[in-house]
């Protein structure tokens, strides 16, 4: 996205309002930018993309359909570390929650994939999916599961109980968690 | 054109990989006809000298079962890595730790202690142990030593393919000689079987229920197993989802569940954790809104050795190891 010019007629300055409004500790507002957040993110360290400093921008600035339709808020895989070293006590947790409801609400499907060439059919997802959103199918004679995008929120339960590494959830994968659990050590 | 030597060594193991190779049946003739067998215990009078008589590289493939748990076996097989071109990990103990490496959930010492003691067959008043020296009148005689941790092949010395299973089902290693003979390999470091889970083989797979929900835990033995339904929709757990296909489901045709001896599918690091994670997400899940903590608690309890189901071949594999060393 570097080099993309920020076109104001674009934004919309009532975003970061409507974000406060969803939940009282949400204020943005109060984030100058120091970037203690980023330091410490163990995802940025895997995915550079991931920045929470730069999220909190694109809020405040106003830039929802960029923050929204982007894959970088569901990289968070919730540590809060961010949370805990903000001198601002940006209320990180919540606002990341209120951001992916925004999302999906507003037709921005969270990232999780099934690989096709991985799934067994074994239905483990499907039975487990508190939103139904995974429905067996049956394609050339075997049963395969297939995600309903629509009824996804992406909570994430069905990539942690798929036992063949074929569902991909916002971008949960091993080293990322390898990274979060090594962080709070470092 | 010479022969390409090949050899077969064994580590701890029970022996049924040995088996296996002689399970090729006439196969066998044509790989013998194929290839020269420089060294192989268990049917061949090779000694230790004659394979360090070899030059570095000078056999084309060593297959290598069992894991490692002795000294020896870790001399013999960095032995064996250096004379060989490729090693191949053959079976679930060379593979992932399999059977031997439950042993990781204990330590020398307790193993000792049940094994030359405590067993209610053995006779040993004085407490006798096997020593790694012991002097006798004309000299003294050494063991190898019995590491506190068994460690896989792939712990120990780089290994170029893994043959899973336990133990490799004939088609998988016919398979595997054939690609080694005419040098059609796949990427270094690849399983040589193919990369979904069981289920996808599954015999009951169709019969599968929509929904699965697993509401009490039984052990084979405590059920009359229906020979067409899913085994988790009968209570018992079944580790098909969380393990590699290519076995010939030859357990599920004698109406056993899944134990996991071929390890897991491609792109999971731990199989016993995706093994239980599977198992928590359909347990009790129809009617867990109306479940006191007492009903969940026994249905949990249910489960008997949560550590040897999930981990029965793949303990110093996964990242849990062994136990922790006090």
């Amino acid at each position: 996205m570097r080099g993309q010019p920020v076109r104001l007629s674009e934004l919309d300055p009532n975003f970061k309002l409507e974000v406060i409004a969803r939940e009282a500790n949400c204020d943005i507002t109060a984030c100058f930018c120091c970037g203690t957040c980023t330091a410490g993110c163990p995802i940025h360290e895997v995915y550079p993309q991931h920045d929470p400093r730069k999220i909190v921008r694109m809020v405040n600035l106003g830039m929802r359909e960029r923050a929204l339709s982007g894959p970088y808020i569901w990289y968070c895989s919730d540590c809060w570390i961010c949370e805990q070293r903000c001198p601002q006590e940006v209320k990180f947790s919540s606002v990341w929650n209120v951001l992916k409801d925004m999302a999906t609400k507003e037709g921005y499907p969270p990232p999780v994939s099934i690989n096709e060439d991985m799934c067994s059919g074994c239905g483990i997802c499907a039975a487990s999916c508190p939103y139904s959103a995974i429905e067996l199918r049956i394609q050339n004679g075997k049963r395969l599961a297939h995600l309903v995008t629509t009824l996804c929120r992406g909570c994430g339960v069905c990539g942690a109980a798929c036992p063949s590494a074929a569902i991909s959830v916002n971008f949960f994968e091993d080293e990322q968690l390898f990274y979060q659990i090594e962080a709070p050590a470092a | 054109m010479a022969k390409p030597k090949v050899a077969f060594y064994w580590c701890a193991s029970c022996g049924g990989c040995e088996e296996a190779v002689v399970d090729l049946n006439e196969d066998l003739l044509k790989v013998a006809d194929a290839v020269e067998i420089v060294f192989w215990p268990v049917a061949l009078d090779f000694k230790r000298k004659d394979v360090e008589a070899l030059r570095d590289g000078e056999i084309a493939v060593s297959f290598i079962n069992g894991a490692v748990r002795l000294e020896e076996q870790e001399e013999m097989v960095k032995l064996l890595r250096e004379k060989s071109s490729l090693v191949v990990a053959f079976g679930s103990c060379a593979h992932m730790g399999g059977i031997p490496g439950l042993g990781n959930f204990w330590t020398r010492d307790t193993i000792f202690q049940r094994v030359y003691n405590e067993v209610p067959s053995v006779e040993n008043p004085e407490g006798t142990v096997p020593q790694e020296r012991t002097g006798i009148g004309i000299g003294e005689l050494t063991l190898p030593e019995f590491y506190d941790t068994v460690k896989t092949l792939d712990q120990t010395i780089p290994v170029d393919y893994y043959l899973p299973g336990c133990p490799p089902p004939p088609d998988l290693i016919m398979n595997a000689v054939n690609a080694i003979l005419t040098g059609k390999l796949p990427e270094k470091g690849a399983v040589l079987a193919p990369e979904k889970a069981l289920c996808d083989t599954c015999p009951r797979a169709e019969r599968k229920p929509e929904k699965l929900s697993i509401k009490e835990i039984k052990r084979p033995y405590e059920v009359k197993l229906d020979p067409e339904k899913c085994f988790l929709e009968q209570g018992v757990i079944c580790l098909g989802p969380a393990t590699r296909s290519g076995c010939g489901e030859t357990c599920i045709r004698a109406n056993m569940p899944c134990r996991g001896c071929m390890g897991p599918v491609k792109g999971v690091i731990d199989q016993g954790a995706k093994g239980l994670s599977m198992i928590a997400s359909v347990l009790g899940l129809e009617g867990e809104d109306e479940m006191t903590e007492e009903d969940i608690k026994k249905l949990i309890n249910g489960l008997v050795d949560p550590a040897g189901t999930f981990y029965r071949f793949s303990l110093p594999a996964s990242l849990l190891t062994r136990r922790r060393m006090e």
